[in-house]
């Protein structure tokens, strides 16, 4: 059998719980993206204590409150083009996903949180702490959440279909011109349509509009 | 079915608009092989955004249609006795029958007639989209041609069933009150024309969903209910009137008669369209319909388009569709060896409403000029295994501003 040094073994557990911390990192950022998009309905509230997330709704304009900051908001605004609600600094707490128990070294605890640029939301009122520690309890369970989201119409299309929620910023392609009904040039489908109109027995079925096509 | 050019489709248009300002103006030529039809289209659109709640579309259209369309005639000149035996067969029978007679059967043919118009159109829709993004379209429009006036209404709501908006429902409905000129009972030696009234009703109910990021369809239930003068007074058939009551049809007992159809009209189906973004460049628009109707006409169509970006100003738009269709319980192919109808009864001999096979191909080009021009240019051919064929380009340039 092999033997393992010592630091060996150990680089071994930090090079894991690094990667293990990694995960979790991108795991709480997807859940931050998140929290941004819906921040023209809610806000989030970080705490530094162990206090879940608590959503408030608010009405049509948010304000941005900041008791203190590690950082000046305002060049970091400049520089990503968009107000992340986040600190920059995130302390992993125990019950966050990585199992800090079984880690024989300390875990770094400066993280950058990747925010996609992406993201476009309005100002959110974000209290953030002198030591701001990221609460995930309430972001721990996202899967179970979106499972839980209210139950639509026809739901059971996704169901069938195993289809997975489309956020919003990743419908950039679907807003492509030329994945509308008329395609690039809606003209070109006009034209086909009322040539098939003019020599087809079959009518209706492009659209309610009515129009006087004169083709009885 | 007029032998005209469908103006109008507005839903098609305004369902179709980028969310980008622009107008556009474009021509389509049309034309049929064998020197039948020639069209002339022309259209300019227009869209307006204001702000994010609100879009408003304008359309105005002008076209013009000349040439010759397909219809029996009577090839024997024609002598004042045929005014009085023309009168008896109109006499014996409720159907219109034509001027025109023909004392010997074989003598009719089908030969093109001269025909000529011009019509003006315009149609605008106003979009709203509430707090939730639903959106309510209401819209009007309205056209003009020599014999043909229309007037209508339409409305349309969406919504949508899911705060993530991958999933829409959507409801609409849209009404037409036209009138055309048509031919009257052979009467003095003629057929007067009168003003006839044409009510036409349709409702669509849709659903839309998003798949992935990359992938969504539309899934459409349209129906559709007419009433009034459905015939196309254009068009002609034979008709066998036995005037001697001798009870059997001479040669000579072989007249015009004016294409018949009921005065309603029951017709629904589905669409399906999908839409695809294989890659960055390249963009499939699948798409599926049936129709059905209470005349018996039946279809299948099954095609696509596709967009093909080739470089940042040049796009590509081929495109193909295949339709089927089941003619109508009342429709006897003019080619036919016996190509008459009784003296009462539906009857047509518009092969638009017989059996046969299509396909059309097309393609498109869209060149983008600058930051805000763009010009499009098309070209398409068309056949069906009846015979028919026709071509049709259109060029055109867009503003978007």
């Amino acid at each position: 059998m092999k033997h393992y040094s010592l630091l060996t073994l150990l680089s071994s557990v930090v090079f894991l719980a690094s990667f293990s911390l990694q995960a979790e990192v991108v795991h709480m950022a997807e859940s931050v993206s998140r929290v941004v998009y819906q921040g023209d309905k809610a806000v989030a509230t970080v705490e530094p204590s162990v206090v879940p997330v608590t959503i408030k709704p608010f009405h049509n304009k948010p304000k941005v409150v900041i008791t203190e900051s590690v950082v000046k908001l305002e060049a970091k605004t400049k520089q990503v083009g968009t107000v992340q609600p986040l600190p920059l600094k995130i302390t992993p707490r125990l019950g966050a996903g990585v199992d800090t128990a079984a880690l024989p070294v300390a875990v770094p605890v400066l993280v950058p949180v990747l925010v996609p640029l992406s993201v476009t939301s309005p100002l959110m009122p974000t209290t953030i702490p002198v030591n701001p520690i990221l609460n995930t309890r309430a972001l721990a369970h996202q899967e179970e959440s979106e499972e839980l989201e209210e139950p639509s119409l026809f739901s059971a299309i996704s169901d069938w279909f195993s289809v997975k929620p489309v956020k919003p910023w990743q419908k950039g392609t679907l807003a492509k011109k030329a994945m509308k009904p008329g395609g690039e040039v809606p003209e070109f489908d006009f034209f086909s349509e009322k040539v098939f109109a003019y020599k087809q027995g079959s009518i209706g079925g492009n659209g309610v509009g009515g129009g006087g096509c004169g083709c009885n | 079915m007029n032998i005209k050019l469908p103006l109008t489709i507005l839903g098609l248009v305004a369902g179709s608009a980028s969310a980008a300002d622009h107008i556009s103006i474009h021509h389509m030529s049309f034309e049929e092989y064998g020197d039948k039809v020639k069209a002339g289209d022309n259209v300019l659109s227009l869209e307006k955004n204001i702000g994010l709640d609100w879009t408003i579309t304008a359309e105005l259209g002008y076209d013009t249609v000349s040439g010759a369309s397909p219809a029996w005639v009577a090839t024997t000149p024609s002598s004042g006795s045929h005014d009085q035996i023309t009168q008896d067969a109109q006499n014996m029978t409720s159907e219109v029958i034509r001027a025109g007679y023909d004392p010997h059967r074989g003598n009719y043919e089908i030969r093109p007639v001269e025909l000529e118009d011009t019509r003006y159109s315009a149609s605008t829709n106003v979009t709203y989209r509430d707090k939730d993004r639903d959106e309510w379209t209401a819209g009007v429009n309205y056209s003009q041609e020599e014999d043909y006036k229309s007037m209508g209404a339409n409305a349309k709501a969406l919504f949508y069933t899911d705060n993530t908006k991958n999933r829409s429902f959507s409801v609409g409905g849209s009404i037409l009150t036209d009138q055309t000129l048509a031919f009257q009972e052979y009467q003095n030696g003629g057929n007067a024309q009168e003003w006839q009234d044409i009510f036409t009703s349709s409702m669509e109910v849709g659903m839309s969903q998003v798949f992935t990021p990359n992938l969504y369809a539309i899934f459409t239930a349209y129906g559709g209910y007419k009433s009034g003068y459905l015939s196309n007074h254009y068009l002609t058939v034979l008709r066998e009137v036995d005037i001697d009551g001798d009870g059997s049809i001479g040669d000579d007992e072989v007249f015009l008669g004016q294409d018949s159809r009921p005065d309603t009209r029951i017709s629904g189906g589905v669409n399906l369209q999908a839409f695809y973004s294989v890659s960055d460049s390249v963009v499939v628009r699948p798409r599926y319909k049936f129709f059905t109707d209470d005349w018996g006409v039946t279809s299948h169509q099954l095609g696509g388009k596709m967009s093909v970006k080739v470089t940042d100003w040049l796009t590509f738009a081929p495109g193909y569709f295949w339709y089927t269709q089941q003619g109508a319980n009342f429709f006897i192919d003019p080619k036919a060896q016996d190509p008459t109808f009784a003296s009462t009864g539906y009857a047509t001999s518009d092969i638009r409403l017989g059996d046969f096979n299509a396909n059309a191909y097309e393609l498109g080009a869209s060149i983008k000029l600058s930051s805000k021009w763009r010009m499009n240019a098309l070209a398409a051919y068309y056949e069906q295994s009846n015979g028919y064929a026709s071509n049709w380009w259109a060029v055109g340039v867009t503003y978007d501003y």
